[in-house]
């Protein structure tokens, strides 16, 4: 079924079943109403959103876990990462801190170094969010760096926390006002001592019910920089901000304005199993490179040949393939299979040409494992697999 | 004399619009957000935000196109409060709204699957399939890439298949 077909198959399935959501015969009138600034016919709260906004305080009151570990503590988490229970049983308690000059402090609790990896954990405290509100316009002349329509609901939302009541104001379209924001945020990759920087596999953080912000990080290591323990260093970076919404458009100004390093040492777990495939066809080769360890089973798989670069070509001039009306069969990523059943990957990096850093749930049983890759048009190609073999069990020193 | 009618005003214009998009968008929305009264809401925004860039609308895409992707945007920042994940967004066939005319089993069962997708998979399918988006519009409306575009299809197709098939099987015994 191509492109077109499906379309008409599924317009026609959701127009036929969702035949009877009644469209509103006012809904002109109340547009026309609400960007005008009139109060009237404004839509009521509806049932769902009332009960929406009790629940969120409840969910707020809920969410404190005290004297937890950090990974333990995300790991209760909505929608949390399978890993960060394992990160919790493994990672080792670092618990070093740093308190900036404008009163913000950071903590790293835990870190975890496996294969080429580093997790780490870490706690913000103090004046992390500090926001102020002013009705009119900003008292000075700003160069506004981002300039873009924002999302104005805000008059369906309250809130108890007065820093996000604040928010909602702001946002609330219905006056010029200003905002000043200063805050902290750990967005920056983890260092090494020399300004090598590791790239971010996952980057999570989130506010607390009491204004402190928890979050973790997934770093690669690179292959030159492994080592029995690594030195390395969290950057938080101060910023400061000034917005400003004149009904139709929201101004942001924003300004780095010091960054504060925090070093920590991690020893690396060599407890891993590793395991090693290949599969060749007619159009490339790919090699696969997995280990196993107390937190996942991860690695990549790269692929060479001839068709990697054709289908590299064919995603960075998409439009021009369009345009000629020819598709491009290209693998997406890949999938691995066990007993028959695919596993669903817990983070995954495919490129463009067909390699993929993939990481699944650590399992104990590693037989029978195979990758077998995605096509963007042909799905899966069980005769393109690639059978995981065990090669090495290297045991911690 | 002949009278020459001028361009549509900023208020025709979105009139014009509200009356031959609002059912599609709404449509689009109950598929996101499982809830018709919010998927109301999210329509109003969609023509306010519509309303206020009307002057950045540029017809290199089409309207249905550029209000999809205004629509599917809205819908996204209200499932991202932290209020609507902790509603529950479970659909039912009893949830649906009672259908204008009969419909056949199979297209009921069809709606259900996409609304059921994980969000990602259900952002692509919704323009892509039900909004006649390409996927380049898609990938530009969403922000990500068209091989994402392409991955996150291909995944809801293989979930719609299993789930169709798992159907008929059911059926059958």
């Amino acid at each position: 079924m191509n492109l077109h077909e499906e379309q008409e198959c599924v317009q026609k399935a959701m127009n036929n079943t969702l035949s009877g959501l009644q469209a509103d015969p006012w809904l002109v009138r109340r547009v026309l109403v609400n960007v005008k600034g009139e109060t009237m016919m404004g839509r009521k709260l509806s049932a769902s959103m009332v009960i929406a906004i009790v629940l969120i305080i409840l969910s707020i009151t809920a969410a404190v876990a005290a004297g937890l570990g950090l990974f333990e503590k995300l790991s209760k988490g909505e929608n949390a990462d399978v890993r960060l229970k394992p990160l919790s049983e493994n990672a080792e308690k670092i618990a070093v801190k740093a308190t900036t000059d404008s009163g913000v402090t950071v903590e790293i609790d835990e870190a975890y170094y496996e294969g080429n990896r580093v997790f780490v954990s870490f706690r913000m405290t103090g004046n992390v969010d500090f926001t102020e509100v002013y009705d009119g316009v900003p008292d000075r002349e700003y160069e506004w760096g981002e300039e873009r329509e924002d999302y104005i609901m805000a008059e369906y939302y309250t809130s108890d926390d007065e820093i996000i009541q604040q928010k909602i104001d702001m946002m609330d379209g219905k006056g010029q006002r200003w905002m000043v924001s200063r805050g902290a945020t750990p967005n920056e990759p983890v260092y090494f001592m020399d300004g090598t920087f590791m790239q971010n596999h996952q980057s999570v953080f989130q506010r607390q019910e009491d204004g402190s912000w928890i979050g973790w990080k997934e770093c690669a290591v690179p292959d030159d920089k492994a080592a029995e323990s690594l030195t390395l260093k969290l950057k938080l970076t101060e910023y400061d901000s000034v917005s400003f919404q004149d009904y139709t458009t929201f101004h942001e100004y924003f300004e780095d304005i010091k960054e504060t390093e925090i070093p920590f040492t991690v020893v690396r777990n060599d407890n891993l199993i590793r395991l090693e495939g290949s599969t060749r066809t007619e159009t490339y080769e790919a090699k696969a490179e997995f280990t196993c360890g107390q937190i996942d089973l991860q690695g990549n798989v790269t692929v060479s040949g001839e068709a990697p670069e054709e289908w590299a070509d064919y995603w960075d001039h998409f439009e021009k393939y369009q345009e000629t009306g020819k598709d491009m069969d290209s693998i997406m990523t890949w999938i691995l299979i066990k007993d028959g059943e695919e596993i669903e990957a817990v983070n995954e990096e495919p490129d463009l040409r067909g390699s993929a850093w993939l990481a699944f749930e650590r399992m104990d049983d590693l037989e029978g494992l195979s990758l077998v890759p995605l096509y963007s048009d042909t799905w899966i190609h069980m005769e393109e697999a690639i059978p995981l073999t065990v090669v090495t069990e290297t045991a911690a020193e | 004399m002949k009278a020459v009618k001028g361009p549509d005003s900023p208020d025709e214009r979105i009139e014009k619009m509200v009356i031959q998009y609002q059912t599609p968008l709404l449509r689009l929305c109950y598929a996101y957000l499982h809830d018709a009264e919010l998927a109301r809401d999210a329509v109003q925004e969609t023509f306010i935000k519509a309303y206020r860039n009307l002057d950045k609308y540029r017809e290199t895409a089409s309207e249905r196109t550029w209000l999809s992707r205004i629509a599917i945007n809205t819908c996204k920042d209200m499932s991202r409060t932290g209020w609507f994940r902790h509603v529950d967004r479970n659909i039912t066939p009893d949830m649906l709204p009672e259908p204008a005319k009969p419909v056949e089993p199979e297209d009921r069962e069809l709606t259900m699957e996409i609304m059921k997708l994980p969000a990602k998979m259900r952002e692509a399918a919704l323009l892509c399939w039900l909004q006649g988006m390409t996927y380049n519009e898609a990938a530009d409306a969403l922000g990500i890439s068209l091989q994402a575009i392409g991955n996150r299809l291909n995944r809801a197709r293989k979930k719609l298949r299993e789930a169709m098939e798992r159907s008929e099987a059911y059926e059958s015994a």
